[in-house]
């Protein structure tokens, strides 16, 4: 009896020494692979974040009318941003090539199945990209058209567009994440009719008097000669 | 496609002409109700002012559909001296006009200098009849610098009375005076008479065909001023303009005029870091008309445009304007004193939306946009200012703003040199 347990638990031993034998250098690779993925990512970060500033490139970005990228950037700087990107962009690599050598069968599960995934992570990026660009650009034109038709509630139809925009992006990129299915697509087109009433009510009541001058102006010719007293050209 | 309207016997009324003095052309488009005055007082006031020379008319029509071409046509005494060409309007040109001017007007202008130059003709005038329409005398007048003078370039100087064409006013007369040195009060305007000299150098640097009126109108003069011509302006009297259904609003009038002022001062910024201070250019004729004290101006709405704009798009003045400057409009908004634009700030202010347009800070139409409720805040300033004064007191308010844009000429050449480094 004492020679059966002696066996089980010496087999058992053999099995886990085997098994840490055959993990252990994985582990080790693995963690070699990360330590030199982080040496490496910092030092791309280093060199990319140095090289974009002797180039004065948030200036550039700047002077090119791409001043949007800053209010997104780490620290209001479109260099960060990028040299973070690559930091992040090794590290990632750097891990999954760690992986691999842990067990290479979950490698290529997790590779084909990353795969897969790929084109709807890069479309719902892409997406959220213009929409993101456009909202801030539908934004700012409804703010100073509004502006200059003497709407008083021009930043909320401006803030209601923009949103608009946005709640129409995300609900674009969800679904090509097929994350939420009908819940999003329900969810979305409740926000989006919510805030079509909210604008339209907002509207109706904030340019009503706008909407009477110009029924006046239209109707009352006098006031219209009047007004072309002045002319600015 | 440019949709043309083909006049297939231009050559042949070309070639009937042989060679003229002067040709005078004018513009239309879709006119028909001042065409024909407009071409019968050009032929009737031109040989009676120089009864020794030729004058051709040159009618230049981009198609349009309401018989202009025809009324001109109709109008016209001396068919001997009159040709009428064709020349491309693109579709787009015609589906969003400009605020005013002929569309495809580049096109039209060149179609007139090429017919002048077949002609040999020694001075040439363009009137847009869809802008206003001039007095029956003012189309010699301007001439005559040109044939008598040997002047190069005549601008008009229309009789207005105080409160018209504030954008020249306040922008576009102080900031050519400023940047070219030459003091031309209406630089843009859509009328102007040409040397054969300058005409013949404009026709061959071509301008793009996809042009708005106002750029072909601020290219010429900016050509003009960049290649040391001789200018003058012309004292005409008032000019009856044309109404405009739907009215443009102040916006659209700003964006059009300054998208062109702004193109050509970046085309033309080598030029005139080197000009300093300004010279009058010599005037000819004489107001003998006057025009009626103008109706009151309530300035009341203009400050509520202002400080609505100056509440809701400050954020975006805070990536055109340094501190000091929306500091000086954060106390104009408060309303605690007078309202006044200050002339240096306004300098300033402009200068610095220059600057915004050719760093292209943003989108150059929201630029522009953004512009206006601070341009009406301008205004109102005016407004309140000229409001007891005289023609002429309103005048010499004009020449104190110009010497404003002058003193403040080394603030714009230094940010447009150094950009990043020097932002006071």
């Amino acid at each position: 009896m004492t020679n059966q347990i002696n066996d089980i638990l010496h087999q058992t031993m053999t099995r886990i020494a085997a098994a840490l034998e055959n993990f252990l250098p994985g582990l080790l690779a693995f963690l070699m692979i990360l330590v030199l993925t982080i040496v490496i990512a910092f030092v791309l970060r280093a060199i990319i974040r140095r090289s974009l500033q002797r180039v004065e490139f948030d200036n550039r970005i700047n002077r090119w009318g791409f001043a949007a990228v800053n209010e997104w950037s780490p620290a209001h700087s479109p260099t960060m941003l990028i040299a973070q990107t690559a930091f992040l962009t090794v590290l990632l690599l750097g891990i999954l090539i760690g992986i691999s050598a842990l067990d290479s069968r979950l490698m290529s599960l997790l590779f084909v199945e990353l795969f897969n995934y790929l084109p709807h992570v890069v479309a719902a990026v892409l997406i959220l990209v213009v929409g993101s660009i456009l909202s801030r650009f539908l934004g700012r034109s409804v703010l100073i058209s509004a502006v200059n038709m003497q709407i008083q509630s021009a930043r909320l139809l401006s803030l209601g567009v923009k949103w608009l925009v946005i709640v129409l992006t995300v609900a674009m990129a969800l679904d090509h994440l097929r994350i939420g299915g009908t819940v999003v697509q329900i969810s979305f087109a409740i926000l989006f009719g919510g805030i079509v009433l909210a604008l339209a009510l907002a509207v109706g009541l904030g340019s009503k008097d706008m909407v009477k001058e110009t029924w006046a102006r239209q109707t009352d010719k006098p006031d219209r000669e009047a007004e072309e007293q002045f002319h600015h050209f | 496609m440019p949709d043309t309207a083909v006049q297939p016997d231009t050559e042949a009324q070309v070639k009937s002409a042989s060679a003229a003095d002067v040709v005078v052309g004018i513009l239309s488009w879709n006119n028909v109700d001042v065409i024909g005055k407009i071409a019968r007082d050009a032929q009737e006031a031109l040989p009676a002012g120089f009864p020794r020379r030729r004058c051709v008319l040159v009618h230049a029509d981009g198609g349009s559909r309401d018989g202009t071409q025809e009324a001109a046509s109709a109008a016209v005494i001396n068919r001997d001296d009159f040709v009428q060409v064709a020349y491309p309007v693109y579709p787009a040109q015609k589906i969003s006009p400009d605020h005013y001017g002929v569309p495809g007007k580049a096109n039209g202008i060149q179609a007139i200098f090429g017919v002048a130059s077949e002609l040999n003709a020694s001075a040439c005038a363009i009137i847009d009849s869809t802008i206003a329409v001039p007095e029956a005398r003012s189309i010699e007048s301007l001439v005559r610098p040109v044939v008598e003078d040997e002047i190069d370039f005549v601008a008009p100087r229309y009789l207005r009375h105080k409160y018209d064409g504030a954008i020249l006013s306040g922008i576009v007369y102080p900031l050519t005076r400023a940047l070219y040195g030459k003091r031309i009060h209406q630089p843009i305007g859509g009328d102007y008479a040409v040397s054969g000299k300058l005409m013949n150098q404009l026709s061959r640097q071509k301008l793009d065909g996809d042009t708005t009126s106002s750029d072909a109108d601020v290219w010429i003069i900016a050509q003009a001023l960049g290649g040391g011509y001789r200018f003058a302006e012309a004292l005409l009297g008032p000019r009856q303009l044309m109404r405009h259904e739907p009215a443009p609003d102040a916006s659209s009038i700003l964006t059009q005029t300054l998208r062109s002022v702004f193109t050509e001062m970046n085309r033309s910024a080598a030029f005139w870091q080197r000009v300093r201070g300004s010279q009058p250019v010599p005037l000819f004729g004489s107001w003998t008309d006057s025009i009626p004290d103008p109706a009151p101006v309530d300035p009341n709405p203009m400050m509520q445009s202002f400080r609505l704009g100056f509440e809701n798009l400050q954020d975006i003045y805070r990536l055109v304007l340094p501190p000091a400057t929306l500091v000086e409009l954060k106390r104009m908004t408060r309303g605690q004193e007078a309202f006044h634009f200050d002339d240096a700030v306004w300098a300033r202010l402009i200068y610095d939306f220059a600057l915004a347009w050719r760093m292209r800070v943003m989108d150059r139409d929201h630029l522009l946009g953004a512009l206006t409720p601070l341009y009406l805040g301008w205004v109102a300033s005016w407004v309140v200012a000229v409001h007891d004064a005289s023609a002429e007191e309103a005048q010499s308010l004009v020449e104190t703003l110009c010497m404003a844009y002058e003193t403040q000429k080394g603030y714009l050449i230094s940010r447009w040199r150094w950009p990043d480094r020097f932002n006071p």
